[in-house]
Parts: structure tokens; C-alpha cells; sequence
């Protein structure tokens, strides 16, 4: 066990350092002058010149590398070309707003995915109306969930305010956009699982036994599906990093995703790639975590391969 | 007249049935045989979605100039004409450009990037997944990791900071979307691949002496078909969405060319006063994912796990 959390802490760290690895690598190859991008094109010789040392520019590739490597683990990500400040407390400013959302969608998502699932699985038949819907939201891109319930419930029947600001009101529209996105998944989890424990012979056994239909679901069959529920959980961290980017540019939540987008469209490369670095840490902590959780919930998680 | 003695109930008939009747973790055949004529329905409708936006896609020449700015068909207010207003079909963007013909266009060049995204993604994962999962060893382990760290990286959230280092347009949201989805691909593959390779047939086949990479080609090769299908049409589905996304966030094609991630920006903004420059796209993109969803979705019926029967029922 000790032995399979220290693989796994060492996988994830290497994942890490090959992240940080691949932005240098991309950064590098890169055309164009970022001496140029931060000074303007109006900067004189002398200023690129002061510029590009600061930056090392000049330097061989492998001191550049050293250089960067030994700065991104003290957590100096940069410094963010459009408004000079460090890349690393720019992005913890945006990531609360983001965990916020993150954590309501996935209340939305635990709460409408394990009842539907439950639903399902307990019913004999296949219902064609939530297949429907299932099919429906799986072919929904996250964006056009977004102006959907953008245009019926911020313009149309205006219920929710969409003022761009950043409090629990203006948090609904997104979190059950995002949340909704997520449902299907959780329930086709939540369904199989609990198909595959009502199937199973401890079921039977407890059938047998006479035991009712409440105690057999809550007791036997609902710890059962514990453990692929915290899996999809661990999945949504990168899941979440992703939608948030168009989920926050179209009700403008001020978090990572929207910052992402005004990065690009600055060109803010350090800001671009330290977030990336970021979510990756974050995706592999959360993948940690799972798995951690997941052993505890079910012993024969525990002695699964790392 | 002696009455006939009435035989009460017996207390076996139920449980007759019940020993005669299927297990619940084995599915019925019938309910296979079901599983699977609903499941070609399915994938066959999405077959005939995606081929019918497809000649959508090739009807452009018919559709007009998507630059031509018609002044003349906004109203006297200024409003962009309606659908079916002043001759033009679905009317014109806020600026009075013909929507018809700015859709078709857009169409078609979403489905060039989502189509060739979607066959090198899978490609290039199919031939990683293939060679670490039979060719196993230290090669292995170092392609692996390779696709643990390109799992690890939020796919919209990287796509951003790679599309500004490779460029935009068709090109450069090809490449961007392939980094980003190849390695789902691949370690699906390689999981699949690991298990055929411990079958006996292949088993069998390298102990008669048949060379490794015949071996693979003729043996493991065509039992990739079905789930190289599956991946197909998921990872299509996803490529779609991203590839529109990038677009729509200003990471795709670059207006006034127009693809139909950039008309959802433009929609966004003008959805106040002319809905349809929003919906118009927004039906089309979601039409396309649909064709890839139904797919996926039709062939993922087939399994008949999710047949299963509950002993709560029986």
C-alpha cells in the first residue's frame, strides 16, 4: 500500500516536470520575439536589448532551461506580460471564483446524475424519454447549453442576474450549466454500477435473506457505487478546468477561464502557460486524491496495479 | 354430484418460473437481439444526419457570396432582415451579410477541421496505443507516461495557450485539436491491445513462428475495428466542441472568414435584437455533434451489459 502511494506520487510529479518541460520546449521553438511583444513596437534597440537580458534570452538553451526549471519549483511562474505582475498570485486571485463554480456544478451534477441513475437502474425497462434527454445533453456542446440558458432565463424571463458579477445569484446560471453537462455521465455511471450490484450474487444473497428493498438498495448496492462515483469525481477536476473557459466567457465569472481568454487574446504567453502548469498540478492532485479515497472506500481498489 | 376437490394454489408455480427463468447477470438473448436492432437504428440515423450536413457542406457554390454586405436588407432601424425577410432564406447577420450563405460556409469548414481532426487524433493514437500495448516492455512504459501527461492537461484551458504558439487558423486548430485528443485514443488502444495480445489465438500465432508485426497486422489489427469505430465517434462528438470552441473564443478560424464557432461570437453579441444570428449556428453545431453522439450511442447498444436484470425483479 505505502509502496503504491509512494508510484503514484512519483508518476504524478514526473507528469508535472513533463508539462513544465513541454511549455519550455513550445515557448522555444516559438517564432517571433517576446522582448518585442512586451515593449511594443515602438521600443528602441537599447530597450530590447535591456529587455532580452532580463528575459536570458541570450543565453544558450540549456541555461535558459536550467534557469526556468529552478524558478517554476520555487513557484515563480513568470511574470505576466500584459499587466506585470507574477503570473502564480495572478492565477490564485482567479481560482477561488472557479473552485466556486467547480463545487456548485458538481452539486448540481452528484444531485441530478445519482437520481437519474438511480431511477434508471431500479426501473425493469429502458426509459426512451431519459435516453432522450441523455442523448440530448451528451450532443449539447457546454456553449450552447450556455446561451440557451443565457437567453430564457437572463433575458427572457430575467430570474437571474447576469451583471457580470460574482455572488452566489450570479453563480446559478453557470454552475447548473456546467452541472447539467456533467448529469449524463454521472448517471450512465450511477445506472451500470447499480445494474451490475443489483446482478451480483451478494444481492441475491441478501434478496434471500428477505431482507427489504429499501435496506438491500441503501445498504448493499448504494456503497457499491461509492467507488466509480469518486473516480468520475476525480475526472471532472480536468473536465471543469476545461468547460470553465466558455462557461465564464459567456456569463462572465471572473475566474481562470475567463482570464485564460483575455490571455490569449493579449498574447500573454507566461500567463497562457503557467496556467496549464497550474491545472496540470491541480488534475494530478485530484487523480491522487481519488485514488487515495478510492481504497479507502473499497479494499479491492487498494490492490489494484499503480 | 361430488364436488370436484379444488386445488389450491400451489406455492411452486412461482418458483418454477423463477428457476426456469434467465439469471439476472446473464442477458437474454432476446433482449440482445432488441439491444442490437435498436442500436443500428440509432447509429444508422446518425449516419444519414452527418451525410446530409455533409452535402449541406457542398451545396456552397449555390449559396452566394458570405461577404457580400446586402446595406439594402437592414430595416429602417437598422435591425439586420429577419429569416425569410427580403430574400434572404435565414436572413442576414448584424451587419446585413447573407446568413444562408455565411452557414454553409461555416459549415463546411467546421466539418473539414472537425472530420481531419478527428481522423489524425485517432490515427495517431491508434498507432501508439498499438505499438506500447503489443510491443510492451520499456518502450511502453516511456509512450505511456507520454499519454499520462497529454491526459493530464485541461484540453480547452491548453488549447488556448497552444493555438498561440502554433498559430491560428485551419492548420493550426487541426494541429492544436490532434494534441489535444490523441492520447484518449491511444490509451483505449493500448488498454484493448494488452488484452488481445494475451489471447491464445495471437498466443498461438507467435508460436508457430509468425513474425511480430505479422502477427499484429493480421491478428490484433482487425479485432480493433469495432472499438476503433466507438473511439471514432466519441472522439468526433468532442472534437466538434472543441474545435467550435476554440473558434468562438477567438482561437479557430479568424473572421470575416466564416466558420461556425466565430458566427456564435458574432451571434453572442447581437442575440439581444436578432435571435437568429445565434440560433441559426447554434442548431448546426449542435446537429453535427448529434451525428457523432448517435453513432457512439447506437453502437455502444450493442453492449448487452447494460441489459443486465436486477434480482430485485425476479
Amino acid at each position: 500500500m505505502a509502496r503504491r502511494i509512494a508510484v503514484r506520487i512519483l508518476l504524478g510529479a514526473f507528469t508535472v516536470l513533463a508539462v513544465v518541460l513541454l511549455t519550455f520546449v513550445l515557448q522555444y521553438v516559438v517564432p517571433g520575439d517576446p522582448a518585442r511583444s512586451i515593449a511594443g513596437p515602438k521600443a528602441t534597440p537599447e530597450v530590447l536589448k535591456e529587455i532580452r537580458g532580463q528575459l536570458r534570452l541570450d543565453d544558450p538553451w540549456w541555461s535558459q532551461l536550467g534557469h526556468y526549471l529552478s524558478s517554476v519549483l520555487q513557484g515563480d511562474l513568470g511574470t505576466s506580460y500584459s499587466n506585470d505582475r507574477p503570473v502564480l498570485s495572478l492565477i490564485l486571485e482567479r481560482l477561488p471564483a472557479t473552485a466556486a463554480l467547480a463545487a456548485a456544478a458538481l452539486v448540481v451534477e452528484l444531485v441530478l446524475g445519482g437520481l437519474w441513475g438511480m431511477w434508471e437502474a431500479l426501473r425493469p425497462k429502458r426509459s426512451w424519454l431519459l435516453a432522450t434527454v441523455n442523448v440530448g445533453l451528451l450532443s449539447m456542446p457546454v456553449f450552447s447549453l450556455g446561451f440557451l440558458l443565457l437567453l430564457l432565463f437572463g433575458y427572457q424571463l430575467p430570474i437571474f442576474p447576469i451583471d457580470g458579477g460574482s455572488g452566489p445569484a450570479q453563480l446559478v446560471l453557470p454552475a447548473i450549466t456546467l452541472g447539467l453537462m456533467g448529469s449524463p455521465y454521472y448517471a450512465n455511471v450511477v445506472r451500470d454500477s447499480m445494474r451490475e450490484a443489483l446482478s451480483s450474487s451478494y444481492v441475491r444473497t441478501a434478496v434471500s435473506k428477505g431482507l427489504s428493498r429499501r435496506r438491500i438498495v441503501s445498504r448493499h448496492v448504494l456503497r457499491n457505487i461509492a467507488s466509480p462515483v469518486t473516480t468520475l469525481i476525480g475526472m471532472d477536476v480536468a473536465v471543469f478546468l476545461s468547460g470553465v473557459v466558455f462557461v465564464e466567457k459567456i456569463f462572465a465569472w471572473p475566474g481562470i477561464g475567463q482570464m485564460q481568454t483575455e490571455a490569449f487574446a493579449d498574447l500573454d504567453r507566461p500567463l497562457l502557460t503557467g496556467t496549464v502548469i497550474v491545472a496540470a498540478a491541480l488534475v494530478v492532485t485530484a487523480n491522487l486524491l481519488v485514488d487515495l479515497l478510492r481504497s479507502a472506500i473499497d479494499p479491492r481498489a487498494a490492490s489494484e496495479a499503480p | 354430484m361430488s364436488t370436484v376437490p379444488v386445488t389450491p394454489p400451489t406455492a411452486t408455480a412461482p418458483v418454477a418460473t423463477a428457476a426456469s427463468g434467465p439469471r439476472p447477470d446473464q442477458p437474454r438473448p432476446a433482449a440482445r437481439a432488441t439491444a442490437r436492432t435498436a442500436g443500428r437504428r440509432l447509429w444508422l440515423t446518425g449516419l444519414c444526419l452527418l451525410g446530409f450536413l455533409v452535402v449541406l457542406a457542398l451545396c456552397t457554390p449555390l449559396a452566394g457570396s458570405p461577404y457580400t454586405i446586402h446595406t439594402d436588407s437592414l430595416t429602417s432601424q437598422g435591425l439586420p432582415a429577419g429569416v425569410g425577410e427580403n430574400g434572404h432564406l435565414l436572413g442576414t447577420d448584424a451587419i446585413g451579410r447573407d446568413l444562408f450563405a455565411r452557414t454553409l460556409f461555416g459549415l463546411r469548414a467546421t466539418l473539414i477541421i472537425a472530420l481531419t481532426a478527428n481522423l489524425t487524433s485517432v490515427a495517431l493514437g491508434a498507432v501508439v496505443g498499438l505499438v506500447a500495448g503489443f510491443y510492451r516492455g520499456w518502450f511502453e512504459q516511456v509512450l505511456m507516461r507520454i499519454v499520462d501527461v497529454f491526459l493530464s492537461v485541461p484540453t480547452v484551458l491548453s488549447g488556448l495557450a497552444l493555438a498561440s504558439i502554433v498559430g491560428r487558423g485551419t492548420t493550426g486548430i487541426i494541429i492544436v485539436v490532434t494534441a489535444l485528443y490523441w492520447a484518449w485514443t491511444a490509451r483505449l488502444v493500448h488498454g484493448e491491445t494488452v488484452r488481445l495480445r494475451g489471447r491464445g489465438f495471437v498466443e498461438a500465432a507467435l508460436a508457430h513462428g509468425v513474425r511480430r508485426h505479422t502477427a499484429l497486422r493480421r491478428h490484433v489489427l482487425p479485432h480493433l475495428s469495432t472499438i476503433l469505430l466507438n473511439v471514432a465517434a466519441l472522439n468526433g462528438a468532442a472534437v466538434v466542441v472543441v474545435g467550435a470552441g476554440l473558434s468562438y473564443l477567438g482561437a479557430g478560424i479568424q473572421p470575416p472568414t466564416p466558420e461556425l464557432g466565430n458566427m456564435l461570437a458574432d451571434g453572442s453579441s447581437s442575440m439581444t435584437y436578432a435571435p437568429h444570428t445565434l440560433f441559426v449556428p447554434l442548431v448546426l453545431v449542435i446537429a453535427t455533434v448529434l451525428a457523432f453522439v448517435l453513432v457512439a450511442e447506437g453502437l455502444n447498444r450493442r453492449n448487452p451489459l447494460s441489459e443486465r436484470r436486477s434480482w430485485l425483479d425476479a
